[in-house]
């Protein structure tokens, strides 16, 4: 258990003995984390900045039932994050037009990929394409390669084993690869 | 440029986003949101301490609740006791009929105990008819004891001038004699004996006071003390009593109920 986990498993044990203030504290720490799993999932700020908050809602109302039984908290609350924006998408079923949306927006230059890895635009290629990979793909880059997990936190979040999680790690990767490829 | 260098680079682009603003929660946002949850958390927790402290906060409530539960209390209770009172001694319910009728006894006035008493000793021959054809011997022993017992607290209750109450026990101690005699060659001890003809020839009070024993003595100065009874006979006294009994609890519920109730009305 890193330095960072134990501290959110105390925090979680103030708030489960009635600490309001040390919710506010878990708030802090994680708020950045959950709200960019959720913007790169969804893409839009206003849907994030909603759903994060309603992350937020859900976890004070479900902490007293989270029992550390081998997940670490914050795999707990990616499991919720991750939850509502699916039940998002089920819900208003925006995802095809946001996509279809976002196609449009991709800027049209005649430069290299290589050339284009060292240019601002990339990042805001990259950003785009990252929205037309499927759901599974998408959320495994968004977790192992901007959000630092390991494996195994990413087995816990997305309840996958560690071999399956590895194998869609390598296809996510090459899929944005692919798509970089394929618009430039 | 190389494609593994193609991948380097997409990675550490990747890892670049964290720290961009524009993938990051505005200040506004974080704040607002932060004030917004802390609110409706510190809201739920008034909530929830006010559900849980609705008791102490409002104690009309918590003494409906009582009320209603003594109540239920009281007819759960009822139940059982009536139910109790057809069984014979074999059954699990014997004990609950044996402490009802001592509460009855207890519990009945002055001028209805006499009737109580041999309203129990009646009961205690019904059961040893009932004995008779499916029990053993020693039970059937043990029943005429009880019934001898019963016979012995009734006579000091039963006052010489309730003509009615004495014939009705005269007839029980006669019975109680059949029995003795009938169950006496399989074993029924001298003494058992000698005290029935003590209790049939019962007329001087000392002999029979000395097998009594505090409680009984107690009930007999109790009956000296109280009026004489009224001259009635009822072979229900029992469930009567019992009646009597659980209206008087009702009754009292209902007196500590009804200032809640007529607050309620108002």
């Amino acid at each position: 258990m890193n330095g960072f986990t134990k501290k959110m498993q105390a925090l979680v044990e103030k708030v489960q003995k009635g600490d309001v203030n040390a919710f506010g504290e878990i708030y802090d720490l994680l708020l950045d984390r959950v709200y960019r799993f959720i913007y790169f999932r969804t893409g839009h700020k206003e849907d994030a900045e909603d759903l994060t908050e309603h992350v937020f809602i859900k976890i004070w109302k479900s902490i007293s039932s989270y029992e550390n039984k081998g997940l670490p908290f914050e795999a707990w609350v990616f499991r919720i994050a991750r939850n509502i924006v699916i039940d998002h998408y089920r819900t208003k079923k925006q995802n095809v037009t946001l996509n279809e949306s976002l196609k449009d927006t991709l800027p049209d230059n005649k430069e290299t990929p290589e050339d284009l890895l060292h240019s601002k635009m990339l990042k805001e290629i990259i950003f785009n394409k990252m929205k037309l990979l499927p759901e599974a793909y998408n959320e495994i880059i968004i977790l192992k390669f901007i959000e630092d997990k390991d494996n195994k936190e990413i087995s816990d979040i997305l309840e996958k084993p560690i071999d399956q999680v590895r194998v869609l790690q390598s296809r996510a990767l090459k899929a944005l690869k692919t798509l970089i490829y394929e618009k430039n | 440029m190389k494609k593994t260098d193609f991948d380097q680079d997409l990675i550490k682009t990747l890892r670049s986003f964290k720290t961009n603003e524009n993938v990051n929660p505005s200040v506004f946002f974080r704040e607002n949101t932060k004030v917004r949850l802390m609110n409706l958390i510190s809201e739920e927790k008034v909530l929830e301490n006010k559900s849980s402290f609705v008791f102490i906060k409002n104690p009309k409530f918590a003494f409906r609740l009582a009320g209603a539960f003594l109540i239920i209390l009281v007819f759960i209770s009822t139940g059982t006791i009536l139910a109790a009172q057809s069984v014979n001694p074999k059954n699990s319910l014997y004990p609950v009929k044996l402490a009802s009728e001592d509460i009855a006894l207890k519990l009945s006035p002055s001028s209805f105990k006499a009737n109580v008493a041999v309203e129990i000793a009646k009961r205690r021959g019904d059961e040893i008819a009932s004995q008779e054809k499916t029990n053993s011997k020693s039970e059937i022993k043990h029943g005429i004891k009880k019934y001898k017992e019963s016979i012995d607290q009734a006579r000091i209750l039963v006052p010489s001038g309730n003509t009615n109450l004495n014939h009705e026990l005269e007839h029980e101690e006669s019975n109680l004699d059949e029995l003795t005699n009938k169950y006496k060659n399989s074993g029924q001890n001298e003494n058992q004996s000698n005290r029935e003809r003590e209790v049939k020839g019962a007329s001087d009070s000392e002999s029979k006071q000395l097998e009594l024993n505090t409680e009984e003595k107690s009930s007999e100065q109790k009956i000296q003390e109280s009026p004489r009874p009224i001259e009635t006979n009822s072979s229900q006294s029992i469930e009567k009593t019992i009646e009597e009994t659980k209206t008087n609890v009702e009754h009292e519920i209902q007196n500590v109920i009804s200032p809640q109730t007529s607050e309620e009305s108002k």
